[in-house]
C-alpha cells in the first residue's frame, strides 16, 4: 500500500474525509468516480498544499495528495 | 372499589414515569446534538485556520475576520458569518458594498473556508453567484442603507 491521498468534503460536520492509494486502480477508479459526481453536483474541488494554501483544480488529478470539496455557493 | 382505586394509582404513577423518562430522553438527545455540534464547529474552525496564511490567522484570532485578494486584485474583507458577510474594500480600505453568496448547511467557519478560496481562485465565478448588499452607513438620524 503506497501513501494515501484524501478528499475532504465539507458538509454539515465541518467535512468529512476519505482516503484512498492511488497505486490501487480499483481505488483509483472508485476516487475519480466520486470526483466527477460531486464536480456534476456542482461541487468545486481545490488541492490543498502542506501549508493549506489552496489551488483550483481543473479536473481529477491522482497524483494531488489532498482535495478540498466545496458545496456550491447560492446567493442570499 | 378499593381495587378499581389501587389500578387507578398504580397506571398514573407508571404514566408519570413514562413522562418522565420521555423527558430525560429528550434532555439527552439535546445534549447530544450539542455535543456534535461542537465537535463540527471544532474541526471546521481547524481547518480554517489551517488553510490561512499567517496573516491572515492573526487577522481572525483577532477580529474573526480575515481579508482576501481575489485574482483581480480586489481586496475583500470576510466576516465571522454566513449572509452578507463578505466586505467590498476600496483601494482606502474602506468598506464599499456587501456580498452575500454561500453554500448551504455548513458551520459558519466552514463557510468562510469556502468563501476565501472561491474568491481567491475562482473570483469570477463567486462574483456570478452573489448578491450585492446595500452598505449600511450611519448617520445622526439612524442607520440608512446606500446601494
Amino acid at each position: 500500500m503506497g501513501a494515501m491521498n484524501e478528499f475532504k468534503v465539507l458538509d454539515p460536520n465541518g467535512h468529512t474525509s476519505t482516503t484512498w492509494d492511488p497505486e490501487n486502480e480499483e481505488e483509483l477508479r472508485r476516487a475519480r468516480r466520486a470526483y466527477e459526481a460531486l464536480v456534476r453536483r456542482g461541487y468545486r474541488a481545490f488541492g490543498l498544499a502542506q501549508d493549506g494554501d489552496g489551488r483550483s483544480q481543473q479536473g481529477f488529478d491522482p497524483r494531488e495528495k489532498e482535495t478540498l470539496f466545496v458545496p456550491p455557493l447560492h446567493a442570499g | 372499589m378499593r381495587v378499581e382505586r389501587i389500578a387507578r394509582a398504580s397506571l398514573w404513577r407508571s404514566l408519570v414515569a413514562l413522562a418522565r423518562s420521555a423527558f430525560e430522553s429528550r434532555g439527552r438527545l439535546a445534549a447530544v446534538k450539542a455535543a456534535a455540534q461542537r465537535i463540527a464547529c471544532d474541526r471546521s474552525r481547524e481547518l480554517l485556520l489551517r488553510c490561512l496564511t499567517p496573516a491572515q490567522r492573526a487577522e481572525f484570532e483577532r477580529t474573526r475576520g480575515f481579508t482576501v485578494r481575489g485574482q483581480s486584485g480586489r481586496r475583500y474583507r470576510i466576516a465571522y458569518g454566513t449572509t452578507a458577510n463578505v466586505e467590498v474594500l476600496g483601494a482606502d480600505g474602506d468598506l464599499e458594498y456587501r456580498l452575500c453568496a454561500s453554500p448551504a448547511d455548513l458551520p459558519t467557519t466552514s463557510v468562510m473556508l469556502a468563501q476565501k478560496l472561491m474568491l481567491e481562485r475562482r473570483e469570477a465565478e463567486f462574483l456570478r453567484v452573489a448578491v450585492r448588499h446595500a452598505r449600511p452607513i450611519v448617520r445622526d438620524a439612524g442607520i440608512h442603507f446606500v446601494t
